[in-house]
């Protein structure tokens, strides 16, 4: 990976319930970015002292941004796409750190903290792979997450079947990936 | 249009009922296009094949969606008549038409970011907007993947999975054609202005729906070392080509044969049964010996359109373009000229369409004006006809037989021709106003027996339908010509080959076959064979019936013995064999160059906008025709010494 690569942000903007709310996933930084997209010198919060936005929230990889009364999507877009695009390029600047260990070392693009990793696994365990074991009769659970490596027990059907722990820890592994890249899922 | 669809009523009405398919070339529109309309549009493993709009309607729920199939491009600024085709639909400026209504973005999952820019901007125009994603089963077989729901919700419009060539997946699309009208509208348009932004963007999209691409296919890049080889590439083309040839006569013979024998059945029951002697020669004569001796070549043309449609689904196309670019380059033109020349194997008319996906348009009137030279399955009947009088049957070398050799030498003379026309036209009145080609290379894929059996019978259905319409129609007239006057006074006491010659030469068509003769007697065609060269200008197939009738009282079951036998019946050759070695040859020559078909006449008219260039073509075509068919003569004549 070069430099470009590192500081590449991809961010695209999808609908929620509340119609005048944008979700700004930004694919590239799935650390939090509540602290960043709500700061007071931030350029979100700017656009809402201009009176263009209403609202600003964040979490792990997403902003979310409503739109001030009068206006539309349409005419505000393109400066909340850039002040969303700005504040995500700022946290992965500094999340830009050379990694010693994991797989062919280097630096990996925005490394996630411990903390946040664990906010993030939750959330996806929940949401991808929790589904999945309970079809199954069995149950996950992670344990700790310790220098990007999530731990994780697995209780019920799934424990002592090799091939059920397999697929599951792999797909647990590959979603996890997905928004977080070089992060790794061990069983206990 | 009904004349309430004025207001908010026609909104609803195209909104709910039409659904534009847009996608890039080649990501399976036309696939599931039939699929869902159950109609035969043209597929084909190749970019391009569909160059115009096909409507039809599907029926979801009792009610009708009208599906329009569009040409495939990769961007909505058009830069060749076939992507304008799309332009002016979504744009609705064709005529006695509004808006289109709502837009079902096809998109290939192996290629899925090239797909993105063209949703980008579908989706911009503000019409509701759904996705299918096809070619699934490629990606995941390639050890890629993508979460569907995952997609849709990045893209914000609903997105259904499908294997488009076997149906899977369809109902899903047919589901979601229900609710056409109430697809999401942009609310947030993609970021399309900045490109930097559209790329974050795509990326982003691609990241969060879990996308992987797959490999590249191992056993595409296998087999395209061979053929993409500048030398065995081609070699292997050729050597295909040569094969398949030698099958066109002994393959497709014996199916002949059953044919042949099925009409001289036919003809003896008729003749049994016939009182009246005009219309007992008119049934043997113009039906059986005119019409059915053109019939009897279906296998011939079954056969040659089994290869065409192989080729074409297995995606050799494109293989072809890439091989023949540099062999084109000396014509002046590119590899995407060379597909329309390929097309033109099957008839000039696609080939002509084809010529749609060129953005020069110079390079496109040259194609257009050299592809009728290509050999199409119209020449077929002539030309099996006519080497079946040159060289016995079983004239071999080795294992290899001459008729099917002297066949592949015609396909190649009709290559060479067009090349040479194209040559020449570039480098004189059609010079520059090139531009960089572009086409894409899909991996081969295998074509369901559906596909090829469609492919085969939608043009054996056409020439049958041909044959019963327009060749019959100039068959009846020729036969009327060379019937009338019917000469009772002068015939009487004559026996029938007699008779039936004598009313010949002096009916109307034998006058006028008389009138032209001096014109063609340098290539040693007689005034009957003249005759025929008139009636082949309304389709090429009609010299073969014409020639069926000539002999028709001697020999109808098997016109080329008796064909073989015609002697010269006046002038200074008289007596002798008017079939011979040098007037084969010139005949073969003549068919080879002469431009002998209407519909390529009107389609290079509709395609050019002007009478100028189909003009252009049946002049320099005529003189192409002549001159080399005289020389063929000549030059036959000094091999064989007659
Ligand atoms: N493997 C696979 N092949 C497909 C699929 N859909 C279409 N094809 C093939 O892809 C080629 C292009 O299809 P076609 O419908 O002509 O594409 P169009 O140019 O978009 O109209 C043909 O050879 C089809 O058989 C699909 O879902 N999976
Ligand atoms: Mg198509």
């Amino acid at each position: 990976m070069d430099d470009q690569d590192l500081n590449a942000v991809a961010l695209h903007p999808e609908l929620t319930q509340d119609p005048r709310e944008l979700r700004w996933v930004v694919s590239t930084c799935p650390r939090d970015l509540h602290h960043a997209a709500t700061h007071p010198d931030g350029p979100l919060s700017g656009l809402v002292r201009d009176g263009l936005l209403s609202d600003i929230d964040g979490g792990p990889g997403w902003i979310t941004t409503s739109v001030a009364d009068p206006g539309t999507w349409r005419d505000v877009v393109g400066e909340v796409r850039r002040a969303v695009r700005a504040t995500a390029a700022a946290v992965q600047a500094e999340g830009v750190l050379p990694v010693g260990s994991g797989s062919g070392g280097g630096e990996v693009r925005c490394p996630i903290p411990d903390d946040e990793l664990a906010l993030l696994a939750a959330s996806l365990l929940q949401e991808h792979i929790a589904p999945i074991a309970g079809a199954h009769g069995g149950r996950i659970s992670i344990r700790k997450v310790t220098g990007g490596v999530v731990t994780v027990d697995l209780v019920g059907a799934c424990h002592g079947c090799p091939a059920a722990v397999f697929t599951l820890k792999q797909r647990f592994e590959a979603v996890l990936q997905r928004t977080a890249p070089g992060a790794r899922v061990i069983e206990a | 249009m009904s004349c309430h669809a004025e207001n908010g009523d026609r909104d609803l009405l195209t909104g709910t009922r039409d659904v534009a398919l847009i996608g890039c070339p080649n990501a399976g529109k036309s696939s599931l296009f039939n699929r869902l309309t159950g109609l035969s549009a043209t597929t084909g493993n190749y970019p391009g094949v569909t160059v115009t709009r096909s409507r039809g309607k599907a029926r979801i729920d009792g009610a009708d969606v009208t599906i329009t199939d569009l040409p495939g491009t990769y961007s909505l600024s058009a830069a060749s008549p076939d992507e304008q085709v799309v332009l002016d639909h979504i744009q609705g400026r064709l005529p006695g038409e509004g808006e289109f209504g709502s837009s079902l973005v096809v998109m290939d999952a192996t290629t899925l970011e090239r797909s993105m820019i063209l949703f980008a901007h579908v989706f911009e125009l503000g019409r509701p907007t759904a996705v299918v994603l096809t070619m699934v089963d490629e990606l995941r077989a390639g050890g890629g993947d993508i979460d569907s729901a995952r997609l849709s919700q990045a893209l914000g419009v609903p997105v259904a999975e499908v294997v488009a060539h076997k149906g899977r997946g369809v109902d899903e699309v047919r589901e979601l054609l229900g609710r056409a009208g109430d697809w999401p509208t942009a609310v947030v348009p993609p970021p399309t202005a900045d490109r930097g932004e559209t790329r974050e963007w795509i990326d982003s999209v691609l990241a969060t729906s879990g996308y992987r691409a797959n490999r590249p296919n191992a056993t595409t890049r296998g087999i395209d070392r061979i053929l993409l080889h500048p030398v065995w590439g081609v070699a292997v083309f050729f050597l295909v080509m040569f094969l398949f040839f030698q099958t066109i006569f002994t393959v497709a013979a014996p199916a002949q044969g059953w044919i042949e024998t099925l009409f001289a059945a036919l003809g003896e029951w008729a003749g049994e049964r016939i009182e009246q002697p005009l219309v007992a020669d008119f049934v043997s004569t113009a039906l059986i010996g005119g019409v059915g001796g053109v019939l009897v070549f279906l296998p011939q043309i079954a056969l040659l359109y089994v290869l065409i449609s192989i080729l074409e689904s297995v995606g050799y196309m494109s293989r072809a373009a890439f091989l023949m670019d540099r062999v084109m380059a000396h014509s002046g033109l590119d590899g995407r000229a060379f597909v329309a020349m390929l097309s033109s194997m099957a008839c000039a008319v696609p080939g002509i369409m084809a010529t749609r996906t060129m953005a020069s348009s110079r390079d496109r009137i040259a194609t257009i004006l050299s592809a009728p030279l290509m050999t199409c399955s119209a020449r077929l009947p002539v030309y099996v006809l006519l080497i079946a009088m040159l060289v016995p049957d079983d004239a071999r070398f080795g294992p290899f037989g001459w008729q099917g050799t002297i066949l592949f030498l015609m396909y190649v003379l009709g290559g060479l021709a067009a090349l040479t026309v194209a040559r020449v036209l570039k480098a004189t009145i059609l010079r520059r106003g090139s531009l960089p080609f572009y086409l894409e290379m899909p991996p081969y894929r295998i074509p369901t027996p559906r596909q090829i059996a469609r492919a085969v019978w939608a043009p054996v259905w056409m020439f049958t339908r041909k044959v019963g319409t327009i060749i019959l129609a100039a068959t009846i007239a020729l036969w009327a010509l060379m019937s009338f006057p019917a000469n009772t006074a002068a015939t009487e006491g004559m026996d029938e080959p007699e008779a039936s010659a004598y009313v010949l030469e002096h009916s109307i068509a034998g006058q006028i076959g008389h009138v032209i003769e001096p014109v063609f007697a340098p290539q040693g065609f007689d005034w009957r064979i003249d005759v025929g060269l008139l009636g082949s200008f309304a389709a090429r197939e009609v010299f073969v019936s014409t020639m069926g009738q000539v002999v028709a009282a001697d020999n109808a079951d098997e016109p080329a013995d008796a064909l073989s036998a015609m002697t010269y019946t006046h002038g200074p050759n008289e007596g002798e064999k008017v079939f011979s070695a040098p007037t084969i040859a010139a005949l073969l020559v003549f068919f080879a160059f002469a431009m002998q078909c209407v519909s390529t006449l009107a389609t290079m008219r509709r395609e050019t906008n002007s009478w100028k260039w189909p003009a252009v073509a049946t002049a320099d075509m005529f003189v192409l025709a002549w001159v080399g068919s005289w020389l063929a003569a000549v030059i036959v004549r000094l091999v064989t010494g007659g």
